[in-house]
């Protein structure tokens, strides 16, 4: 794999973190208060089981791709996953939702959530889903420089 | 003598796996992951950057 590709992924990467609010911008303005700080690790849990269910999921379709597996194992598995991985991600939505509610009733800033609205005015999955790889990502940064 | 396909992706899901419990904070994990990383002769910006480009497909404009 050479430097060129490593170098587009940080771009892209550094493209979808600048469109929400950081993690550890986050942590800050949630520091001090239990309620709060325990509303964001909710955000934290939720968003790393939604990452590490979505690479589960892209392993299973890379086995039926490969024909290790039938289409009917497939379907199953990811019948049975389908459904797990929509529930996670409606929590994971959810508690975004909740941390932001629960800031703005303690007059501190919530702004942040507007990046995660679509056009209709509901917390989209999309962005939820991509501020779970942030999360993630960011999380995992902190501990690999730590190492 | 296994499929080597098959194994390098359990290797590299594994590898996924063990990101996670990094981020969690749980340091031991990282000992396991360079031993993958050894193993498979990739690098952990390598691996990396294979975790995010499949997580990202389907969440970009």
């Amino acid at each position: 794999m050479n430097e060129g590709f490593l170098h587009k992924q940080q771009e892209r990467t550094d493209s979808i973190k600048s469109k929400f609010i950081s993690p550890e911008n986050l942590r800050e303005l949630c520091s001090g208060d239990e309620v709060l700080e325990s509303l964001l690790e909710d955000v934290f849990s939720y968003s790393q089981r939604y990452v590490q269910d979505v690479w589960e999921m892209d392993a299973l379709n890379a086995r039926l791709k490969t024909g290790e597996i039938s289409r009917e194992v497939w379907k199953e598995e990811m019948d049975k996953e389908d459904l797990a991985r929509t529930q996670l991600h409606n929590a994971l939505i959810d508690s975004i939702g909740i941390l932001s509610r629960n800031m703005g009733k303690r007059d501190i800033d919530n702004s942040w959530v507007k990046d995660f609205l679509g056009s209709d005015g509901k917390l989209a999955r999309t962005s939820c889903g991509a501020y779970a790889f942030v999360v993630l990502f960011e999380l995992l940064e902190s501990a690999h420089e730590g190492k | 003598m296994g499929n080597p396909v098959k194994n390098k992706r359990e290797l590299i899901l594994e590898h996924r796996r063990l990101m996670i419990k990094l981020a969690q904070g749980d340091k031991s994990a990282r000992l396991k992951m360079d031993e993958i990383e050894e193993e498979l002769e990739m690098s952990y910006e390598e691996l990396g950057y294979l975790a995010k480009r499949d997580y990202l497909r389907g969440y970009t404009e």
